[in-house]
């Protein structure tokens, strides 16, 4: 078996050299590679080095993905931890990335993460984390809340 | 703001959340209410959660002697509370808002409620809820018609449009006929859209047993009866009304024995309207499902597809009555089984998955110890919300009368 090496450079200059198996995790270097046959060196424009290097990590952990139901869990278990080790702001940086390049597993796990970690968020805590702007007026607010009222809690409602 | 736009459609974060999580974020701003209201969105969502389908649903026993259901299986997929408690709460409080009334439920579909209210003088009145809006709606007393031998009964269709609720039909139904020879089915229709009551006589080219049964299945604008001494289903679409009744022989024909009530059932599964039978009484039962696969069809061989065939693997007892299937998973069947113990009699609910053959027994049924009678099939609801809980259609006229919430 082949071992080519492929650099992958971000958007900030760092370079990572990874065996080409686990550049092809990253379906926009594999089409690459595809098109063009001989590539050693990627520019990644939309990726800055510290999360290029999570997204590899994640590659290379998932490189030979094994069928067996005890490879799987322990993968899962894996893949559980490398989540945690993030924040809110970094598994959006993460979601874009895994978008950009085109990692499906791994956009698959951390929308999931972000999905599991603000289900019980208030809209209040949401806009705060994602940084949306409330445009709605005090009475369409009220509006949109009495329409979703089923989906409150007593806690989710603002205290007067 | 740029995170949604740019990301919301690539099959991320909000497809992934519960129907609850998702309503509520509809008011975190303009931008994504309308992606979390929009078709596209929807499309997606279920792309994504085909697996695990998202309404909530419950079984419910619907108790002939009280209001309050009883309620066996339920996935909340995130509400604050089952259905069925919801359900139980909610009639007791719209009671209350009329004056302690005789009401009862006599029909569920899609997250409505259809309740009969008992008046002094004429016909029953109806009122429209959903329990989990906490809205409800009076519905103008039906005009008397004396040219029918009575109603037998009354039935509630939607008019669903991809998880959306655009309008429903309150169903008055009865026989008409000359003599014993009872060949057309007459309704008396409500309808949401235009506000007020139309008559219909419907011929069903075949004659009815006299007994129709009271609990037409409702699904996708159309009810079902299921009649046993004909073998037949009777279904009429009320969003596509034609002059004729649709008959759909049940598969097996009526060639054997004659089947004792309460051996068969329809239900909904995946989309689908089942029909289930126990050839009871006999030592090694067997358990039929069938699926409807299309209502054009008079032979029932091309009606039907035959889904399970199967003896249930541990020893139910002789006396075994289907009486729901998992609304969203085709192998998960609902039965109540007569056993006797120290020389009683009693009545289990017991839950099956028909793919790895295990039966369990639902506990705290058996306190609930009474005549097995009492557990017809047809006292068992499936109570499904819709993929969505907008908006409930006001029909013009009417008031739409909304409880205050309950904390």
């Amino acid at each position: 078996m082949s071992s080519n090496k492929i650099v992958l450079t971000s958007s900030d200059g760092e370079s990572f050299e990874v065996e080409e198996v686990v550049a092809r995790k990253l379906q926009i270097v594999g089409h690459m590679i595809e098109d063009d046959c001989v590539i050693n060196e990627i520019p990644l424009q939309n990726v800055t080095g510290d999360i290029l290097s999570m997204v590899i990590e994640y590659c290379k952990t998932h490189v030979d993905e094994e069928e067996s139901e005890e490879a799987q869990t322990k993968l899962k278990t894996w893949d559980k931890e490398f989540m945690k080790k993030f924040d809110l702001k970094t598994h959006l940086k993460i979601i874009l990335a895994a978008n950009y390049l085109n990692v499906k597993g791994l956009l698959d796990l951390v929308s999931q993460t972000i999905a599991d970690n603000i289900k019980d968020y208030t809209p209040e805590k949401i806009r705060e984390v994602f940084g949306v702007e409330n445009d709605y007026t005090e009475e369409e607010e009220a509006e949109v809340r009495k329409e979703n009222a089923w989906a409150f809690d007593e806690a989710d409602t603002p205290k007067p | 703001m740029h995170y949604v736009s740019s990301r919301a459609g690539d099959g991320d974060v909000f497809e992934r959340l519960r129907i609850r999580d998702i309503a509520k974020l509809r008011s975190v701003c303009r931008e994504w209410k309308s992606l979390l209201e929009s078709s596209y969105f929807r499309d997606l969502y279920r792309t994504i959660n085909h697996r695990n389908l998202s309404s909530p649903w419950s079984i419910l026993y619907r108790d002939q002697y009280s209001n309050t259901p009883l309620e066996f299986f339920y996935e909340k997929w995130g509400l604050k509370q089952s259905l069925g408690s919801c359900v139980s709460r909610f009639l007791h409080e719209v009671k209350a808002a009329n004056n302690n009334k005789r009401m009862g439920a006599l029909s569920l579909t899609d997250g409505l409620i259809l309740l009969g209210v008992s008046t002094n003088s004429g016909p029953n009145m109806f009122c429209v809820a959903n329990p989990v809006l906490r809205q409800w709606i009076k519905i103008p007393q039906p005009p008397s018609c004396s040219s029918v031998d009575g109603f037998l009964g009354a039935g509630l269709v939607t008019d669903m449009n991809n998880g959306d609720l655009l309008g429903y039909k309150v169903v008055r139904y009865g026989l008409s006929g000359i003599c014993s020879e009872w060949c057309s089915l007459f309704f008396q229709i409500y309808s949401s859209d235009s506000g007020y009551w139309t008559y219909h006589y419907v011929s069903t080219e075949r004659s009815i047993e006299k007994r129709l049964p009271s609990n037409p299945i409702s699904f996708n604008g159309y009810l079902h009866w299921l009649c046993r001494a004909t073998q037949v289903i009777f279904a009429y679409d009320f969003y596509a009304p034609t002059e004729f009744c649709r008959i759909i022989d049940l598969p097996q024909g009526s060639a054997k024995t004659p089947v004792k009530a309460d051996e068969e059932t329809l239900t909904i599964s995946c989309g689908s309207l089942m029909y289930m039978n126990i050839d009871t009484g006999r030592p090694n039962q067997q358990l039929k499902i069938w699926r409807l696969k299309n209502y054009m069809s008079d032979s029932s061989k091309e009606s039907w597809e035959l889904l399970w065939n199967l003896m249930p693997g541990i020893d139910l007892g002789l006396a075994t009555v289907p009486v729901a299937m998992h609304p969203f998973d085709k192998e998960i069947v609902y039965l109540v089984t007569r056993k006797t113990r120290y020389s009683r009699k009693h009545a289990y609910l017991v839950s099956g998955n028909l793919g790895t053959k295990k039966f369990q027994i639902h506990k705290g049924w058996k306190q609930r110890h009474r005549e097995f009678g009492d557990y017809q099939s047809h006292m068992f609801h499936q109570f499904v919300l819709p993929q969505r809980l907008g908006s409930f259609p006001c029909p013009p006229g009417c008031t739409l009368v909304t409880l205050p919430d309950p904390h």
